[in-house]
């Protein structure tokens, strides 16, 4: 049992309340990303989880045993610090041992653990250099040894990888995924980059202003979002967000009398204001016609695997992606798109809206087959 | 500078190649002069002294004698007992200079608010003081008949201290001294190199598993090493010039010559004796002993220091 169970906790920094009543229960084994932007309060909580910071409020359990108020050498916790915090007056070998010395292994186990651990990493070229003598992804590389050598309960990963450039950055991610994968060790990983997260995680949590807005599997976050920020923080290009309000029918209508979607039928009261969001890969565009508004194509970005076309038309900025060698159109071009795609977020926190229960199913693990994953 | 361009301008192949050669020269010009007239001019000037006898007239000539300072001094008994006290001066010099700083600096560290301050003015406080006037101050602190320190130790009950008097003592005493006024600029030097400590070395440290004491000894103090080592070659080669004058506003080298120095006896010999020769003779056998220190802690520096790289 190394899961990790965390309850009601608070973080305040003088009168800044950082983290704001946080629940949260990580399974043994599993890889959970903490996604969010920058001062989200996702690394605060690593550190309240490592105990780096100590709890305002609330409780943390490791493998069942509280340890709110231990010692962070005591919670069976590795951290990869973002800035790897190789000690510098340390050879790489004195740097990885460094936590099997202080615990009082005798040093020939702690030569053959780091043997050991070099090897799996290939690291036992540089075991006698300094950490300024050793390029990004090899410090990088270190950093992970000296966290496994001690073979903890737990990884915590603090934006490890936001220091490289980003072929290194895409070669460590699988090397971290092979290492959890082999080792099984429960991980908390850190990161403001959503291709990380959604590429890494088992379960993935985005977290805002010092709360959780969702919690979830990648899929799920992506095709489902539960929050307005988290529909608009997830996916590249970002999600299409039009104001619209719901009419006698139930029917979201953008001003202008405009009905982007009109098969959604959604569970809301008429006059209520509403977030109507589309992704960009499931925008239909389609030849003008009376009643929608035109758009007209403004930027175009090749990014090799698909095109995105910035687009502006009646007030509304628009987004649309295609596989490369899709037609786009050249000209003025109105929108439209099925009910399976649409997202509709209400009131002041942006809480996802359901359909009408009359309606199909909004979605199912079909439909989400109908929705494509855009990320560049 | 405007004369350059303009010239440039008139010929451009040939006008640089003839004013680099002097123009470097002339901005050096300043530095260089003052390097001769305060440092090079003096040396020469003192070792051309050290082979004459010359009592400071300037109606005497000075008179040719070859070694024979250099013999005289190097058996003089004076000599030798100033040289031992140099180095006491400098062993007693180190706690005060680089131990107590250096653990002054590590404990107050996460002081905050009011305390900071406080603290920082209580410590810094003796470095601004001038040396004269602390001289002052102490002499009266430590007076043996109406001084403040002997009127607590006789209201314990103990017998009063001839902290200047006392041939054993007196020389520990203007260690003291010298050495409460340089732990604030030593507490400074070094909480300052504490304070760009990255602590995300600690907190990896911490993570690993490192007590508080464990972090101290494997992670700050090695990282502090340049600036330690720094101020021990400092105290090192300046420690005993420091105190040249708490021992002549105090003690004048006594009692019983128990405080002198070789700085001491150097400006003795000098201005006290009027032997030019003999003082300009100890200046050079210091010269000598210092500059090879000096050698040898550089080295030692560049060699176990650690720099972050």
């Amino acid at each position: 049992m190394n899961g990790i169970d965390l309850s009601a906790i608070r973080k305040r920094f003088g009168e800044t309340e950082v983290v704001k009543g946080l629940d949260l229960t990580i399974a043994e084994g599993e890889f959970l990303v903490i996604l969010g932007p920058s001062g989200c309060g996702k690394s605060t909580l690593l550190r309240l989880i490592a105990g780096l910071e100590d709890v305002t409020q609330g409780r943390i359990r490791i493998g069942g045993r509280d340890v709110t108020h231990e010692e962070p050498g005591r919670r069976g916790c590795a951290m990869v610090f973002q800035n790897y915090a190789l000690y510098p007056h340390m050879t790489v070998a004195g740097n990885m041992a460094y936590g099997l010395k202080v615990a009082g292994v005798p040093r020939r186990e702690r030569a053959e653990r780091v043997a050991r651990i070099a090897g799996m990493l290939e690291l036992g070229a540089l075991l006698d250099r300094r950490p300024h003598e050793l390029s990004g992804g090899q410090r990088q590389r270190v950093a992970m040894g000296r966290a496994m050598i001690r073979s903890p309960r737990v990884f915590l990963f603090d934006e490890p990888l936001s220091n490289l450039d980003a072929k290194l950055r895409a070669q460590l991610r699988l090397d971290i995924k092979r290492l959890h994968r082999d080792l099984g060790t429960t991980s908390v990983f850190v990161t403001h980059d959503q291709l990380e997260a959604m590429t890494m995680a088992d379960r993935m949590v985005v977290m805002n202003g010092g709360r959780i807005e969702q919690a979830g599997t990648p899929q799920e976050i992506y095709r489902r979002p539960a929050t307005r920020f988290v529909a608009g923080f997830i996916g590249a290009p970002a999600m299409n967000i039009f104001p619209a309000l719901i009419d006698e029918a139930g029917r979201a209508m953008v001003s202008g009398g405009w009905y982007p979607c009109p098969d959604a039928v959604w569970a809301l009261p008429p006059g209520t204001e509403v977030d109507l969001g589309v992704r960009p890969a499931d925008v239909l565009p389609g030849a003008p016609a009376p009643g929608r508004p035109a758009f007209t194509p403004d930027v175009s970005e090749d990014v090799g695997t698909e095109v995105h076309l910035h687009a502006r038309g009646a007030g509304l900025d628009l987004t649309l992606s295609a596989p490369a060698g899709a037609a786009l159109p050249q000209n003025d071009f109105s929108v439209s798109f099925p009910a399976a795609a649409a997202h509709c977020f209400a009131g002041e926190s942006g809480q996802r809206a359901a359909l009408r229960p009359t309606q199909k199913p909004e979605r199912t693990d079909e439909t989400w087959t109908a929705t494509s994953l855009s990320f560049t | 500078m405007v004369q350059t361009l303009d010239a440039t301008f008139a010929l451009p192949a040939r006008a640089p190649s003839r004013r680099v050669l002097w123009q470097p020269w002339v901005y050096l010009a300043p530095t260089l002069a003052t390097l001769v007239v305060w440092i090079y001019w003096p040396l020469i000037e003192a070792a051309y002294l050290s082979f004459f006898q010359w009592n400071m007239l300037p109606t005497a000539t000075p008179r040719y004698v070859g070694v024979e300072n250099y013999a005289n001094l190097l058996t003089l008994p004076e000599m030798g007992r100033a040289v031992r006290n140099t180095v006491l001066y400098i062993l007693g010099l180190l706690p005060l200079s680089v131990v107590l700083p250096t653990a002054i600096a590590i404990l107050t560290q996460d002081l905050s608010g009011p305390f900071r301050s406080l603290y920082r003015s209580l410590i810094f406080i003796p470095m601004i003081i001038a040396p004269i006037v602390a001289a002052v101050l102490w002499r009266w602190l430590l007076n043996e008949d109406h001084g403040l320190v002997n009127a607590g130790i006789e209201v314990l009950g103990l017998t009063p201290v001839g902290f200047l008097k006392d041939p054993s003592i007196a020389l520990w005493t203007l260690v003291w001294i010298t050495g409460w006024k340089l732990i604030g600029f030593a507490t400074l030097l070094l909480s300052a190199a504490n304070g760009t400590i990255d602590p995300g070395y600690v907190e990896a440290a911490r993570m690993d598993g490192a007590s508080r004491w464990q972090v101290i000894r494997d992670i700050r103090l090695p990282l502090l090493s340049p600036t330690i080592l720094l101020l021990t070659m400092m105290t090192i080669l300046f420690g005993a010039q420091w105190s040249f004058v708490y021992i002549n506003a105090l003690t004048g080298g006594g009692p019983l010559q128990s405080t002198t120095n070789v700085f001491y006896l150097m400006w003795d010999y000098g201005f006290q004796s009027y032997s030019a020769g003999w003082s300009a003779t100890a200046g050079m056998l210091t010269f000598a002993g210092f500059g090879v220190i000096a050698m040898l802690c550089l080295r030692l520096m560049k060699r176990f220091a650690v720099h972050e790289g």
